[in-house]
């Protein structure tokens, strides 16, 4: 073959694996929670609050006292990454989220501070990073 | 008069393209309930699990086609000179540019290789008939008119049965293509070995550079061809020989010929995709087919959007009326061949209906998702599946994307509408 061939075929078969590696990843995100816009929901003031199950669009803002309960409760996965020297605490859960009710339930929360409901990102979404609550 | 074994083939047979054809409706509508239940929120379990599979079939198909491609760099076969055989060159035409059809006839009596040429007209009615009858006469080419239009089918197999004398393959061209001075030699070459039935040969735009249009064409025709039909052509299981310039054996296509003709898909006889179900008569015959990439062959594409979606209509048509004969018998003869219909060129675009409507909705939704994700990693994907075209025609990369977001938005819903359609029979880019 020639040279070309050679280098088209080391080229191909460097970046498949390494896509298909990106792909088989994307799998551990089932469910992914972020913490996205809580410092602008917390000035606010206004803790959104939807009514029944939890889907796929809802996520829960977490302080990290709430992080280890939910821990401690559920079989999640969580990672602190700093961005702009900030810790952010992304929670995946690798079952089902549970349902509103029995989060406001774990996390000791009362009926009226509700959870603050934030894009989740789905499937290959990028994630987005905001301060954690302290 | 066909015997009862014939009528009982037959009910067998009408039997079989409902249930399949029932099979892709019901894919259809699995994929719609699916999206249905995405938008609900409920389950959502399931749509995770449905976009991954088709994003790992998709990876899957990518590694399939990239190792093909590569065993048939490595063992890239030779075959002996078929100058001295001699060729039968078959040009059907119908309606043709008298001035586009001498082009052609010129180009095939200037091409190396002992032929004879056999000009069928399948009953025009643009008044070209007396000039065709005088440029066959002015170049030696054998000229016969049907008196009335009987369609693509009757004149190559009128041709077949009745019009060759000596010859030993085959070459059908279009009437409107112009071929390589080598090319019958070259695309006939590898008939001369045991076991090959047809060959498909390069098919290139003469009229490329015309538009926007025409260019992305020509770069989906490269991709088409020597990257998804080379792969194919590694294990002679090529699907589909270009009907602008193909090659068979003579005594093949003597056996196919009636099958051919006479072929019907739900009770009603068939007028699309000739090429594509000679190759499958062939490719089941236990024969293979490969492509041929030396055999050049320039051919024109519709220039107008119009013309071209009409013609794209056609051939999504016949494309899946003939994936369901080739399910037929590829599970014997090719079983690679069989899975890759079923799964990639069937079961991944009916099913990803649901995807493609989710694709729409979060364009809407969510716009910079779309952008700043979903796009990228779709462009990384066809840049991966089409990186030979990196290395060997670069200048088109730009036209292929270009083609595959018009095939996601544009094109991609005539397969709905031809399965939804699958039954008409007009020609519709007449």
């Amino acid at each position: 073959m020639r040279f070309q061939h050679c280098i088209q075929w080391l080229l191909i078969f460097s970046l498949l694996p390494i896509y298909t590696l990106w792909v088989l990843r994307a799998d551990n995100r089932t469910l992914e929670l972020t913490v996205a816009h809580a410092m602008e929901l917390r000035e606010s003031a206004a803790l959104l609050e939807l009514p029944g199950r939890w889907s796929s669009r809802d996520v829960c803002a977490v302080t990290r006292e709430e992080a280890k309960l939910l821990r401690d409760r559920y079989d999640l996965r969580q990672e602190t990454i700093a961005v702009n020297g900030e810790q952010i605490i992304v929670l995946r859960f690798r079952e089902a989220v549970p349902a509103r009710d029995e989060l406001t339930r774990v996390l000791a929360r009362d009926a009226t501070s509700g959870l603050a409901c934030l894009p989740v990102q789905e499937f290959g979404s990028p994630w987005t990073f905001a301060p954690a609550l302290s | 008069m066909t015997t009862h074994r014939q009528r009982r083939r037959a009910r067998w047979t009408l039997f079989y393209q409902w249930c399949v054809y029932s099979l892709f409706l019901t894919l259809l509508l699995v994929s719609l309930a699916l999206f249905f239940l995405k938008l609900t929120g409920a389950a959502p379990a399931i749509w995770r699990t449905y976009t991954m599979l088709y994003l790992r079939v998709a990876l899957l198909h990518t590694w399939l086609v990239m190792i093909l491609l590569l065993l048939g760099d490595i063992r890239r076969p030779t075959f002996p000179s078929s100058s001295w055989q001699r060729i039968a060159v078959i040009v059907p035409c119908y309606n043709e540019s008298l001035e586009l059809l001498e082009r052609s006839l010129r180009s095939i009596r200037k091409a190396r290789g002992r032929k004879e040429i056999i000009l069928v007209d399948d009953g025009s009615t643009n008044g070209t008939g007396p000039a065709m009858r005088a440029l066959a006469e002015e170049l030696g080419i054998t000229f016969h008119a049907f008196p009335e239009n009987r369609g693509k089918r009757h004149a190559l197999h009128y041709a077949v049965t009745r019009l060759i004398r000596k010859s030993r393959f085959v070459v059908m061209v279009d009437s409107d293509t112009v071929v390589h001075r080598d090319a019958l030699v070259r695309i006939t070459a590898p008939l001369l070995g045991k076991g090959i039935g047809a060959t498909s040969g390069d098919i290139r735009l003469w009229n490329e550079d015309e538009n926007t249009l025409t260019q992305m064409v020509g770069a989906y025709y490269w991709s088409a061809l020597h990257i998804h039909r080379r792969s194919q052509s590694s294990l002679g299981m090529v699907g589909c020989c270009s009907g602008a310039l193909s090659a068979y054996r003579l005594s093949v296509l003597r056996r196919v010929m009636h099958a051919f003709l006479h072929q019907q898909f739900l009770g009603l006889p068939c007028t699309h995709s000739e090429d594509r179900h000679l190759t499958n008569l062939v490719l089941q015959r236990g024969y293979d087919v490969v492509f041929v990439p030396e055999a050049v062959g320039y051919t024109k594409t519709p220039a107008t959007f119009t013309q071209f979606l009409r013609q794209q209509q056609r051939w999504r048509r016949g494309f899946l009326q003939e994936s369901v004969f080739t399910l037929s018998y590829a599970w014997r003869r090719k079983p690679l061949l069989f899975a890759e219909v079923l799964i990639w060129d069937i079961t991944v675009p009916l099913l990803s209906v649901g995807i493609m409507f989710h694709l729409f909705l979060s364009i809407l939704v969510d716009p910079a998702s779309f952008v700043l994700f979903l796009l990228p990693s779709w462009i990384f994907l066809m840049i991966i599946r089409a990186m030979p075209m990196v290395f060997h025609e670069r200048a088109k990369l730009p036209g292929l994307l270009a083609f595959m977001l018009f095939s996601t938005f544009v094109l991609y819903w005539q397969m709905l509408i031809a399965l939804l359609t699958l039954r008409n029979r007009k020609w519709i880019t007449r």
